[in-house]
């Protein structure tokens, strides 16, 4: 694939950045995400995790099923942070997406 | 709000299960974010074959009307535009109309969230005017807009052939299908007929260099393993891209459902066993969301996760609901067996 290919389209994130990342020692779509913001813009790494998994493999002479799925977190939508925070009878939605955030902070998937 | 099953997605697949389930005396509710239910079948004006009986001769949408159409007789519950978009800590279900999320409590799931198509890159795949084969589906038969006046498509697979068809038929200039390999990948001989009638070219062994334009698609640069060092230019207002699909992990992945590398189911899935129930065990599986398939399989699968919620809620199984199962699996392994026999054994290994 051309060096100039975009592969994360929403944060315009090319072949060659994914490149420079694992030549940095990225070895993980999180790794790599980490250094590039690859999948962190608006369609969180719907678009982009095959391709930027399979690149990484292929650098990395290792197969696709060797390259673990990033933590896809909630909200799996964009929400309106007033809708999220809103304070609703059954409690606030904020608070127990923190609360799942914070766990396995740091951790692999 | 509280149901007994909740079934995330309203495609083929979460409509049998829903019917399963609806029609043995359950409560169940069905969350789909789109404004109508039927899923990825709405657009689709083939004849589906191979498909199970009571189904056989139907196009794609009369399908996804004749499974909404049986479940009338019974009292489900729909949330049509609204997004599961996560679980709260004591397992009930976010469900996000926009507005504010509404929590739903359910004994068990069935998640029926379908597949994704997958991109396909080169220089200018960004460009307006390059889509997926399933984008140029929906707004032709769904939204009667043209994609464009005169396509590329890129990639040869059965539903990108039956599209390419589909597009002739409505007066838009394909000039071509390209096929980076050595042969047409589609295995349905009547859809590659189909498609030789229109005159429209498969060119083997050709790739798509890059696709350029100004603020738009205008050039397609295309190279060939037959002439090697040459590059040829085409007059292209829109390019389809065909690069397969894949389960679509997000709800997976937020209710903790382990998940698993099978390759000719799509990549990454929910790892499940024999009953379609995840490792998680309130959690079923159905449809494109269990590896990808043909429709009989999408709605087989759909039947036969139905039937086990049904049986989880009862702890426990009965013999009439065995046998219905059997039929469904018996069918199950008839068709993808002989229609994609890597399917069959993939979901075979997948399950263990
Ligand atoms: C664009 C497109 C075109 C296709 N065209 C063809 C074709 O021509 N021929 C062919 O053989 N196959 C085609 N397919 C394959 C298609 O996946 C199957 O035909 C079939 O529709 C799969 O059924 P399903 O029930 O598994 O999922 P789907 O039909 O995809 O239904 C899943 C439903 O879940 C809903 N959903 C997903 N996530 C959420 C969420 N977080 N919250 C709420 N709702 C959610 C979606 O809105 C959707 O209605 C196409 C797929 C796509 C994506």
């Amino acid at each position: 694939m051309d060096k100039s290919t975009i592969v994360c389209r929403c944060e315009e994130i090319t072949v060659e950045d994914i490149a420079s990342a694992v030549s940095q020692g990225a070895e993980t779509f999180d790794d790599v995400k980490r250094l590039t913001r690859c999948g962190m813009g608006l369609c969180q790494a719907k678009t982009c995790r095959i391709v930027i998994s399979e690149l990484i493999a292929e650098m990395k002479a290792k197969s696709a099923a060797d390259i673990s799925v990033p933590r896809l977190r909630m909200p799996l939508r964009p929400v309106p942070i007033g809708v999220l925070a809103a304070n609703t009878a059954s409690g606030s939605f904020v608070r127990s997406t923190l609360a799942e955030a914070e766990p396995d902070e740091g951790q692999e998937k | 709000m509280e149901t007994e099953v909740l079934i995330l997605g309203g495609g083929p697949s979460g409509l049998a299960a829903a019917y399963e389930v609806a029609s043995r005396g359950h409560g169940v509710m069905i969350v789909d974010e789109a404004w109508a239910l039927g899923g990825q079948l709405r657009q689709q004006t083939q004849i589906i074959d191979p498909i199970p009986a009571p189904f056989t001769g139907l196009r794609g949408f009369q399908l996804a009307e004749t499974l909404v159409e049986r479940l009338k007789e019974f009292p489900v519950e729909y949330l049509l535009k609204h997004e599961f978009i996560g679980l709260f800590a004591d397992g009930s279900a976010g469900v996000s109309g926009g507005e504010k999320i509404l929590r739903i409590s359910a004994k068990c799931f069935v998640v029926a969230t379908g597949a994704a198509e997958s991109a396909r890159h080169f220089p200018g795949w960004t460009l307006p005017g390059v889509m997926t084969i399933g984008a140029a589906q929906i707004l032709i038969n769904r939204e009667r807009i043209y994609p464009g006046k005169t396509g590329l498509v890129v990639g040869s697979s059965d539903m990108a052939l039956e599209i390419t068809r589909q597009m002739h038929d409505v007066g838009i200039n394909v000039i071509g299908v390209v096929e980076p390999t050595s042969q047409i990948l589609a295995k349905d001989g009547k859809i590659v007929s189909s498609l030789q009638e229109t005159g429209i070219p498969v060119l083997l062994q050709t790739e798509v260099v890059a696709v350029s334009g100004s603020g738009k698609v205008e050039t397609v640069l295309l190279s060939s393993g037959n002439k090697p060092g040459v590059e040829t230019d085409c007059q292209v207002d829109f390019v389809c891209i065909d690069g397969g699909r894949h389960p679509i992990l997000e709800p997976f992945s937020i209710m903790n459902c382990p998940l698993r590398y099978e390759k000719e189911l799509g990549g990454w899935l929910p790892s499940y066993n024999g009953k379609l129930q995840s490792t998680n065990s309130g959690i079923f599986v159905a449809g494109q969301a269990a590896g990808v398939t043909c429709q009989a399989g999408v709605v087989l699968t759909g039947a036969i996760a139905g039937i086990n919620a049904v049986d989880y809620l009862e702890n426990g199984t009965a013999e009439a609901r065995e046998s219905c199962k059997q039929v469904y699996w018996d069918e199950l392994k008839r068709i993808e067996s002989t229609q994609t026999p890597e399917v069959w054994q993939a979901r075979m290994s997948h399950m263990g």
